[in-house]
């Protein structure tokens, strides 16, 4: 049956979201786009299952997120993908922040657990309430919270320990870094 | 950018209910999750944290790099490849139909 003009047009819409998740799975553009393509694929075939008024882009991220994951099992046992983490670092131009701490961002989300990395994308980035995220990667919303938790506690300790030089000179990151410690013991 | 805008419908609303735990109260939160390294919880025992309902956001540099990462890409033009594709698949559905 032929998907209507409205369900096209919501794919085509829904094609920068799923680039940029995408992005940060893989961390690679070329296996991001690839992954893209094989989830447009996988929807168009699917579209049956497609409930009219739900959120399409929650329904692809499931889509392209299972994709992800047969293809980074079969992946897995082939190579030890350590590509997908070096051009984490320069894969994408930098905006508006400082490109140095960019990088560095970038290059620790690549090295957390998928798991915890698309959590922490969805609710943190892509807008995704805790609810929809748990939905998208089909595990319980409890599950959810305590991979953003450990996500971002990975992340701090990365950040603090190998760029922390780069840091100390920034007041706020400065504050950011100290305060768990002190507080905890003034509290 | 209007590309984007129905796909990150709701988006808005959930960056400001960030910003929102951003202040004191998400301050608190962190601190305690903060209060040491996996030993140290370990060493605390379970049984004295709040359970995982209490997510403690992302510290706002940290946030600000995550959404300035998945943005970068979000506002880029979509390529023409998937536009093409979308017709082949259209094309393909087509004349399948037709076949019936």
């Amino acid at each position: 049956m032929q998907p209507t003009e409205k369900t096209k047009q919501d794919l085509l819409k829904a094609i920068p979201s799923l680039r940029a998740f995408a992005m940060s799975l893989t961390g690679n553009p070329d296996r991001a786009d690839d992954l893209v393509q094989e989830a447009l694929i996988r929807a168009w075939a699917n579209l049956g299952s497609f409930t009219e008024g739900t959120n399409m882009v929650a329904w692809l991220y499931t889509i392209l997120r299972n994709a992800f994951y047969s293809e980074y099992r079969k992946r897995s046992r082939e190579v030890e993908d350590v590509d997908g983490r070096a051009a984490a670092a320069q894969a994408m131009p930098p905006s508006q922040l400082d490109h140095m701490n960019m990088c560095d961002f970038r290059a620790a989300l690549m090295t957390l657990p998928a798991d915890q990395r698309e959590a922490l994308v969805l609710v943190g980035a892509a807008g995704m309430s805790y609810e929809e995220a748990a939905e998208i990667c089909g595990c319980a919303l409890g599950t959810i919270k305590s991979r953003i938790n450990r996500a971002r506690t990975r992340l701090a300790q990365i950040l603090a320990v190998e760029t922390g030089s780069d840091f100390s000179a920034d007041p706020e990151w400065q504050a950011v870094l100290e305060q768990p410690v002190s507080t905890a013991r003034a509290g | 950018m209007t590309m984007t805008s129905d796909g990150r419908a709701g988006d808005g609303r959930n960056r400001r209910r960030d910003a929102a735990l951003g202040g004191s109260r998400a301050a608190l939160r962190m601190r305690d999750g903060d209060s040491g390294s996996v030993m140290a919880e370990n060493k605390n025992g379970a049984a004295g944290l709040p359970p995982a309902a209490a997510v403690a956001p992302l510290p706002e540099h940290l946030s600000r790099c995550l959404r300035a990462m998945y943005d970068d890409v979000l506002d880029e033009p979509v390529p023409d490849r998937f536009r093409q594709l979308l017709e082949e698949l259209d094309r393909q559905q087509g004349a399948a139909d037709a076949a019936d």
